[in-house]
């Protein structure tokens, strides 16, 4: 199912951020993987050449002493998450219920740290003069380095420089794409306002981008 | 690979913090995979009279979901192997 899909894509991102995390534990030779290692992963999966591009912050991860980890090695302690640790996930959990968002996001990890005065998260807020409310507003706009596969402007038709245009889309992505939520897209394809293709013999719905694209109409002010 | 329950008592637990926890266990799975133990949650139930929780995973061993359970930090009561069945089958 197309839902299933994206929240997959979702998943891997957040299976990303904790790999990195665990490997950081394993890295220090502990056995417990504690909050400072959960959000180091977060911002990693996050970045792109070292930077957590977000609002007017560029926060550079060399610069707060989290370089890159070698994750080649599955080796090492066996790793468990602390209480601490344990609790993030919880708040993250409530704070994506309250974004009304079927999944737990990395956005939704970040947002969770938003409190934390001590460890990676106090380092961060005082390297960059950030409160918790510069932190979650900053998080309210942002999109991912990797996710950003449109303009910023809003028009979403061009594509950034040297990333492949997706011709085919799954509703939630055509969802994202179109900046309104997955059920008013599955409302057009009911009501047959946008054609929608199923892969032949299987459930996957795809919807063309030129599809989506003729739905806009100009707009006329009265 | 066999299948296991997981008997949790969680009083008062809220769904976002069984979400947090299913989280916990689905990442613990997958770096106990990578490290060469194939564990998997399946899925789980609440049963909102009693207060359990059912965990299903799939696993080579009891003691492979008794430790994703003890690495993603959420406490158990018991674990069990268990028989599928489905309706396709009978």
């Amino acid at each position: 199912m197309d839902e299933r899909r994206n929240q997959r894509v979702e998943a891997d991102e957040i299976l990303r951020a904790t790999r990195f995390a665990i490997a950081r534990a394993k890295q220090g030779a502990r056995k417990e993987v504690t909050p400072d290692d959960l959000l180091a992963g977060l911002l990693h999966a996050s970045a792109r050449f070292g930077i957590v591009a977000l609002g007017p912050w560029n926060i550079d991860l060399e610069e707060l002493g989290e370089s890159p980890i070698e994750e080649t090695d599955a080796s090492g302690p066996k790793v468990a998450y602390t209480p601490d640790a344990a609790a993030v996930f919880d708040r993250a959990a409530t704070i994506a219920r309250r974004d009304r968002s079927p999944n737990v996001e990395i956005v939704h990890m970040l947002v969770a740290f938003a409190e934390q005065r001590d460890g990676l998260m106090g380092r961060l807020k005082h390297t960059y003069g950030l409160t918790a409310t510069e932190w979650r507003a900053a998080l309210a706009r942002w999109q991912p380095a990797h996710r950003n596969r449109t303009a910023p402007d809003g028009a979403g038709t061009q594509p950034v420089a040297g990333a492949p245009v997706q011709e085919l889309l799954s509703p939630d992505e055509a969802a994202e794409f179109l900046g309104v939520h997955t059920q008013t897209v599955r409302g057009y394809m009911r009501s047959g306002k946008l054609p929608a293709h199923r892969l032949a013999g299987e459930r996957a719905l795809r919807i063309r981008r030129q599809d989506l694209l003729a739905l806009l109409e100009p707009y006329e002010p009265e | 690979m066999s299948y296991f329950v997981v008997q949790r008592t969680l009083p008062g637990i809220t769904p976002e913090a069984l979400a947090g926890a299913g989280l916990r266990a689905k990442t613990c799975a997958a770096e106990m995979t990578r490290e060469g133990t194939p564990v998997r949650w399946i899925r789980s139930f609440f049963l909102p009279e009693t207060q359990q929780t059912h965990c299903y995973f799939e696993g080579p061993t009891a003691e492979s979901v008794r430790e994703v359970n003890q690495r993603a930090n959420i406490p158990f009561v018991a674990i069990h192997e268990v028989k599928e069945l489905t309706p396709d089958v009978v």
